[in-house]
Formats: C-alpha cells, sequence, structure tokens
C-alpha cells in the first residue's frame, strides 16, 4: 500500500497548495472513479480574496470537466478562499465545516455530498492507504 | 420534571413535555423542543394571571401530534373551574401550538396570558454529558417575534417565536392581555421556528421551518400503513403490536437532506433520532417483507456517504460504512467525531447482505448496478481495512482514542466482551459474529456479482474466500468441550470463550458448519441463555453475567429476532418458534411497544418481563422485532419470482394471515396456522390476554 509520504513531492505533501491547482488536477485527470454514476454541476464561488473566484465542475458518470466560464448549475458552494485551501490539504472536513455555518450549499445537496469524496484526509492520518476505486485525487499527481 | 413525559417527533425534530405541555429542562435533562441534535426551547411555560394550570388529561392524538386540557388551579379538584384552556401542539421543523382559552362563566373576565420562553441550545451530546457551553446567548425582539440566539465564531442557531393573535413580546416571554366575553373564547396560535443557518439550505426564517401542514402529515401516516401487508389473526395482542410497530417505524423515519421524500430508519427516541449505519440495516432488514423502501433508502444513503479516506479521528476508511452521522455544536467544532463517525465493524458487511436481501425480494437491480462500487468498496474493506490482527478476520480497534468507540460491535458497552473468568481481551478484537457477517457478504457479493454485476471472476473469488474464512472460523472460534462459538479472538488470536447470543447472529450468517448447529443451537435454547422470555445477551454463570447488565446478561428482543431467522435457516423452526412466542408475548406487558431490553431473569421467576431502565423508546429495531418474528413465523422465503411460506406458529397464537406483501411477484398472501406447542418446563402454556 503506498503510503502519504510516497505519494507526493510537493512542498505541503498531502493535498494541493491551493484552488487553481485542485481544479487543474482534476481537469487534467478528467475522470473521478468514486465519481462513477453521478452527474451534475457544481458552482465553487470562493470570497475573500480581491474578487470572487468561481469554478465550474461538470460531472458526468464520474468523468469530469472543469471551467471558469458560466452555465447550468445544480449545486452552488460558497465559502472562504482560505477555508477551501485548508480542505484542499486535508486540514479541514467539509461537514463540519458546513456544520459550523462556514459553507453554504445551496441546490442539490447530493452532489456536494458525492463529491466531498475527492477532498483529502488529514495529513496526520496512520497510514495512508489505497482509496475506494484506483486512486484518489490527491494520487493523481504523481 | 417529574411523572409522565408527552414526547411528539418528525424526522429529527422533537418535543418532549411535561403533561401541562409545559418544559423546564434542566442541561442534563432531555426534555425540550429539539432539532438536529439541537435544543431550541429549554424552557416553555404558560400561565394564566401568574398561575401555572392544572392538565386534565394530555394525549399524543399522532405521534407528530399533542393535546393537553388544562384548568387553573392549584388543588386536586376542578368543580370550580370556570376556565378551560387547550393546548395543541403540532411538530414539523420545529412546532406550531394552538392555546385556546374557554370562558364558563355568565360574566366577562379579564385575564393576563403569558408563555415564558428561554432556550439554553444545547446539544445533546451536551445534554447526556453535563457540558457546559463555549458561545454567547442573545435575545432580542425583531418585528414582534422573539428571537432566542446562541452564537460561537460562525456557528448561529435561532429559535424565532411568532403568535397570530397581538401580544407584548420581551426577551423572555409573550404576554396577552385577554378579555373574554360570557361563554366567550379566545384563541392564539403560536409558531416556534428553528433557524440553522446553512444546514437548512434555502430555508427562511419562519417560513419553511413550521410546523408543516397537519394534514399532509395525517395523510401520510396513512398511506405508510395502507402500504403494509395486512394483518389478520385471532390474536389480538399481536394485531396490536403489529400496528404499534407500524406507526412508531413510520415516527421513526428519518428524510435525510440529500434524498429529498425518501425515509430511513433512525435508531431511537430521543437520543438517536439520526442515522445510524447498523440499526438502519438492521432495522430495514427486519422491516423488508413489510417495506423494501426503507432498505433502498438506508442503502443510498449510506453508501453517498461511505468513507473514501483515512481519517483517525472519525475513524473513517476507504468503503467504510458510517457509524453515526451528528449535526449539534461539539460536532461542528471537532469535540465529537460525528461529521460523520465510521467506528463500526459489522455495518460495512452488513451493507453487503442487505443489498442482496433488497434485491431478493424486490428485483431491483438497477439499484444493484448503481451501487455496485459501494458494495466493491465495502467488500474491499473487509480484507483490507478490518483484517486489524493479520490472521484474516474482521476485527476493530479504534484511533480516535478520545472520542471514538471501544467496543465497535452492536454490544457497545465497555464490559460486552469478557473472558469466562471475567477478564477483558485486549485490541484488536475480533467478535465472532463480524466473520458470520463478513462470510454472508461474501457469499451474496458472489451472487450480485454473478447476476446483477456479471462478473464471474470475482463471484467465484469471492465464494473461495467465504469457504476459506467458513473454514477457518469453524475451526478457530469453536468451543469445543462447550458445544459453541467462543464471543471473539483476542488481540493474539486466543478465544475469548464466554457464551452468549452471538451463537444466534452466527446460525443466520450461514457460517455454522451444518454439524455444529445442533450443539448450538442447545446452548441457545438451554437454561444458561434461554430465559424463558428468550435469549439473554450472556450466558448464566460467566463471571460477568448480570441479568440486568446492558450487553451482558438482558434480553434484546431486537437480538432475538435475528436469531429467531438463525434458527430457521438451518431448520429449528419450533426453537425458532418458541423464541417468537415468548418476545412477542413480552410485548403485551409494554402496550405492543418491545423495549430496548429487559431483564435476564427467567420467566418463571417474574412472571412478567422487567424493563430495562433506558430512557430509548421507541427504538427502531425494537420495533422491527415483530416484523421479523411475523417473517420467521410465517417461514417467508424470496425464491426468484415465488414467495415461499412454511410456517411455523406457536399454538398459542392461532392462525396468522399476512395479506398482500409486497415484491418482485407483485402482491402475495401468506397463511399459516399455530400448531407448535411452545410450552417448556417452567412456563405457562397459555398466553394471557
Amino acid at each position: 500500500m503506498a503510503s502519504r509520504t510516497s505519494a507526493r513531492s510537493t512542498v505541503t505533501d498531502v493535498g494541493w497548495s491551493d484552488a487553481g491547482s485542485f481544479f487543474n488536477a482534476l481537469a487534467t485527470e478528467g475522470g473521478v472513479p468514486l465519481l462513477r454514476g453521478e452527474s451534475g454541476t457544481l458552482r465553487f464561488d470562493l470570497t475573500g480574496g480581491a474578487k470572487l473566484e468561481r469554478w465550474y465542475v461538470t460531472v458526468a458518470d464520474g468523468a469530469v470537466t472543469v471551467s471558469r466560464r458560466a452555465g447550468h448549475v445544480d449545486t452552488v458552494v460558497r465559502m472562504g478562499r482560505d477555508l477551501f485551501d485548508q480542505i484542499i490539504r486535508g486540514t479541514q472536513n467539509l461537514m463540519a465545516s458546513q456544520l459550523r455555518g462556514s459553507v453554504d450549499v445551496q441546490g442539490d445537496l447530493h452532489l456536494m455530498m458525492v463529491f466531498q469524496r475527492v477532498f483529502p484526509g488529514p495529513p496526520s492520518a496512520t497510514g495512508r492507504r489505497d482509496p475506494i476505486e484506483g486512486r484518489t485525487v490527491t494520487d493523481r499527481s504523481r | 420534571m417529574s411523572g409522565q413525559l408527552v414526547q411528539i417527533l418528525e424526522g429529527n425534530t422533537f418535543v418532549v413535555s411535561d403533561r401541562n405541555g409545559d418544559i423546564e429542562a434542566s442541561l442534563t435533562d432531555p426534555t425540550g423542543l429539539f432539532s438536529f441534535d439541537t435544543r431550541f426551547l429549554s424552557h416553555w411555560v404558560l400561565t394564566l394571571d401568574g398561575e401555572r394550570l392544572n392538565a386534565l388529561s394530555a394525549d399524543d392524538l399522532q405521534y407528530f401530534q399533542a393535546r393537553f386540557f388544562l384548568v387553573p388551579g392549584t388543588g386536586t379538584v376542578y368543580v370550580d373551574a370556570d376556565l378551560s384552556v387547550i393546548r395543541e401542539r403540532d411538530v414539523g421543523a420545529g412546532f406550531r401550538e394552538s392555546i385556546r382559552i374557554l370562558n364558563h362563566r355568565l360574566e366577562p373576565v379579564s385575564l393576563t396570558v403569558r408563555i415564558d420562553a428561554a432556550s439554553d441550545f444545547a446539544d445533546l451530546f451536551e445534554v447526556k454529558d453535563a457540558l457546559a457551553k463555549k458561545g454567547d446567548y442573545r435575545s432580542t425582539v425583531d418585528r414582534g417575534a422573539l428571537v432566542l440566539g446562541y452564537v460561537r465564531d460562525t456557528y448561529r442557531r435561532e429559535t424565532r417565536i411568532t403568535s397570530s393573535a397581538p401580544a407584548v413580546v420581551d426577551g423572555g416571554g409573550l404576554t396577552f392581555e385577554v378579555n373574554l366575553d360570557a361563554d366567550g373564547t379566545w384563541e392564539t396560535v403560536l409558531e416556534v421556528a428553528t433557524v440553522l443557518p446553512g444546514l437548512r439550505a434555502g430555508d427562511r426564517p419562519g417560513t419553511a421551518h413550521r410546523a408543516g401542514p397537519t394534514h399532509d402529515m395525517v395523510r401520510g401516516l396513512e398511506k405508510w400503513i395502507g402500504k403494509a401487508p395486512r394483518l389478520e389473526t385471532d390474536d389480538e395482542d399481536l394485531r396490536s403490536t403489529y400496528a404499534r410497530s407500524l406507526v412508531d417505524l413510520a415516527a421513526l423515519r428519518f428524510s435525510p437532506r440529500t434524498l429529498a421524500g425518501h425515509s430511513l430508519p433512525a435508531a431511537g427516541l430521543p437520543w438517536f433520532m439520526t442515522i445510524f449505519g447498523r440499526d438502519s440495516i438492521l432495522t430495514s432488514l427486519q422491516a423488508i417483507a413489510v417495506n423494501p423502501e426503507l432498505a433502498a433508502t438506508t442503502l443510498r444513503i449510506l453508501g453517498e456517504r461511505q468513507g473514501t479516506r483515512v481519517d483517525d479521528f472519525r475513524d473513517e476508511d476507504p468503503g467504510r460504512i458510517l457509524h453515526e452521522m451528528r449535526f449539534g455544536e461539539m460536532t461542528a467544532f471537532e469535540e465529537r467525531p460525528h461529521s460523520p463517525y465510521y467506528g463500526c465493524a459489522d455495518a460495512t458487511p452488513l451493507y453487503v447482505v442487505l443489498l442482496d436481501e433488497y434485491e431478493r425480494w424486490t428485483g431491483d437491480t438497477k439499484l444493484v448496478r448503481r451501487l455496485e462500487p459501494q458494495a466493491r468498496a465495502a467488500l474491499r474493506w473487509i480484507d483490507e481495512y478490518a483484517n486489524l490482527q493479520g490472521n484474516g478476520y474482521v476485527a476493530y480497534q479504534r484511533r480516535n482514542e478520545e472520542t471514538g468507540l471501544e467496543n465497535q460491535c452492536w454490544k457497545d458497552s465497555w464490559d460486552s466482551i469478557s473472558h469466562h473468568d471475567g477478564t477483558l481481551p485486549g485490541f484488536p478484537r475480533a467478535t465472532c459474529e463480524l466473520q458470520g457477517y463478513a462470510y454472508d457478504a461474501k457469499v451474496r457479493g458472489a451472487r450480485l456479482a454473478r447476476l446483477v454485476w456479471h462478473d464471474e471472476a470475482f463471484a467465484v473469488q469471492l465464494e473461495s474466500e467465504a469457504a476459506e474464512l467458513k473454514r477457518r472460523f469453524n475451526r478457530d472460534f469453536w468451543v469445543a468441550e462447550g458445544g459453541y462459538f467462543a464471543v471473539a479472538l483476542d488481540m493474539d488470536g486466543r478465544q475469548v470463550d464466554t457464551l452468549t447470543s452471538n451463537n444466534g447472529h452466527l446460525l443466520w450468517s450461514g457460517i455454522v458448519d451444518k454439524s455444529k448447529a445442533k450443539q448450538v443451537v442447545e446452548n441457545l435454547m438451554g437454561p444458561r441463555l434461554y430465559s424463558g422470555w428468550g435469549v439473554r445477551t450472556m450466558a448464566e454463570g460467566e463471571k460477568r453475567f448480570n441479568p440486568i447488565g446492558y450487553h451482558v446478561g438482558t434480553i434484546w428482543p431486537f437480538d432475538n429476532s435475528f436469531i429467531a431467522w438463525g434458527l430457521r435457516r438451518y431448520g429449528f423452526k419450533d426453537e425458532a418458534a418458541r423464541i417468537a412466542e415468548g418476545i412477542l408475548h413480552a410485548a403485551t406487558y409494554f402496550d405492543g411497544r418491545l423495549p430496548e431490553a429487559f431483564g435476564g431473569y427467567p420467566r418463571s421467576m417474574t412472571r412478567y418481563p422487567v424493563q430495562y431502565p433506558t430512557a430509548c423508546s421507541p427504538q427502531a429495531w425494537s420495533t422491527g422485532a415483530p416484523l421479523l418474528f411475523l417473517r420467521t413465523m410465517l417461514g417467508l422465503e424470496p425464491l426468484d419470482d415465488h414467495l415461499i411460506v412454511d410456517p411455523a406458529i406457536p399454538s398459542g397464537i392461532g392462525s396468522i394471515a399476512l395479506l398482500d406483501i409486497p415484491g418482485r411477484w407483485g402482491r402475495m398472501d401468506a397463511f399459516g396456522r399455530g400448531r407448535v406447542d411452545t410450552s417448556g418446563p417452567g412456563r405457562r402454556t397459555r398466553r394471557a390476554k
């Protein structure tokens, strides 16, 4: 089984450093086995920067495309950019953040629930092991 | 608060009050208005001219609706009462309460009516453990509404109270100056809305969270009951137990926000109105002949939230099915791991078991295909993540040492798993029933792989793994001198040799060698385990045995329903009927609502079942037990597009007809006549009416 530290060679060693690299990795990969059977478009509104940062992620039975251009949206997820950066590093948990009121989700909640599968676990976890189907998104830049 | 409590609920919202309709909660007392694991009202008291009222009667009209008839005065004689007060309360996402005051005098009267309201916004976990709050309270008056609020960083919860009749509103309640004519009536409708920013998408204060139209809820309940098979029997007790179970199961339905319009069973009131992997799965299994839709929702929701990461705090692994989901403040701030918590070793194999059982009843291959990735991940978890002893058995050991669960099997109290001499084994622990579930998951997974996923190689692989697991299990767990299976293997692979009810679950799973079944059954029905009412969780004679110990001697109706299923699986029909008779008879002492557990005293000694002192009622898998007993008594078993009926019914029950059983066959009826003599030594032969 791959250990967490061997999975990546970036500075943070887990997850991604920022939203851009996360969404770019998703776009490059083009598909996530963990999202098989799921379809819809999520819009991520990241606040707190100089201007609102918007990312559109379309899932079509596991195939993923990423865009900055507006279109039909099923789910809107709004949160601070700092928080999002922590979530994609695995240092914050999306569900707990939502309960705290730090994340606002509108529209199709099921889509958000399944999409959060691609966020990494905490970097401190005891031994990183293979994910459900093939590799996780965190493994993608290997 | 003393005396009887009145509780009404809808989804994960519930109100517990006294018989006056008043709420005066202390921190440790589970009364109040709760929603999403948070108390939104801890104080709610009605007075007339500063005086409390007295209850003439209090009724829960429906599980979501209560009515209180009250009169002024503090004495016990009401003949002089010339005013009546009627409170009617409907629970929805908050509650709606109408207060009507009737003047019976021949002259007008002026009254000051007051509702005092306050909230401590306690998390259910805080109520359970009496913990202090960390945020700030504020109560304000906003456009005629009393708004009780609580803030901690970004976490905000509000209770918004409005009245249809004009009121003077202050930070502590609402006051009405009421002038009533002779024979006059005054009425107001109070709306108590719960506000949870971020948790209820699209909700607006004071609108979306009010109690929903009662008419729809009554119709919904009628529809739910109408969908279930009809039971015809001479046994009045069984009839009322069945009716009670259907209503309670309806009350315990929980509609997750991600799957609007669908519901799955929550675990129990008041502490467990949430998604529990194990409880939701086992209850769905019990109820499958009555309502297979519960299983479909359970499978979808648990699949949606299946683990994908390694997270020590949440004891999450890829493929693991969640244990418990919570929505309160302590979960939000990660003082508790329930967002969700995954520390449970049986829900994952049982997920596959339920998926297969669901397909066998409904023929819904579409859902089985849709959930193929989840089922495969669950099967992978068994081998890759649960093999903590390195010997191929499913074992558990929490990684969250602070707030995680020590025992991750259904007997989850600290002392439930012990050696014969009372010593507790170390971790990781591999309890026996987990091996049974894993075996069954592989066998059933193989069936689904072959039939639905069209993966013959995977089916063959699973079958060979199952056969190998069964072979080793019957060697390693078998206590030859006792003729039963050890409750667990400890960290060193040594047998934990107590005799427990877990043996019945092993029969249900099918992991028991045919040659060993007779001895296992003799133990289950022998005097050490069988009390006359049912099978004890732990056998008399074990060091830690205690007839009123939570998992070390009490009798659990849910446990017994699966034991009866196991007995039927191995052909012990009469023994299964005896178990059904005992537990169903016990139900008559609780008005048809089986408690979570009752005392393991011999039936001949106590004559009636002694309830285990627990606050949780109704509880989903106790509610489901009579439904599973109907299945085991009638011997219902799906076979392709047919429903096999092979009755073995206690003679005391007489005839049973279960009509319009839903399934892949459309609707079918099952009939059976009671002919199994369930009387035994020290037992009554007639059922008391």
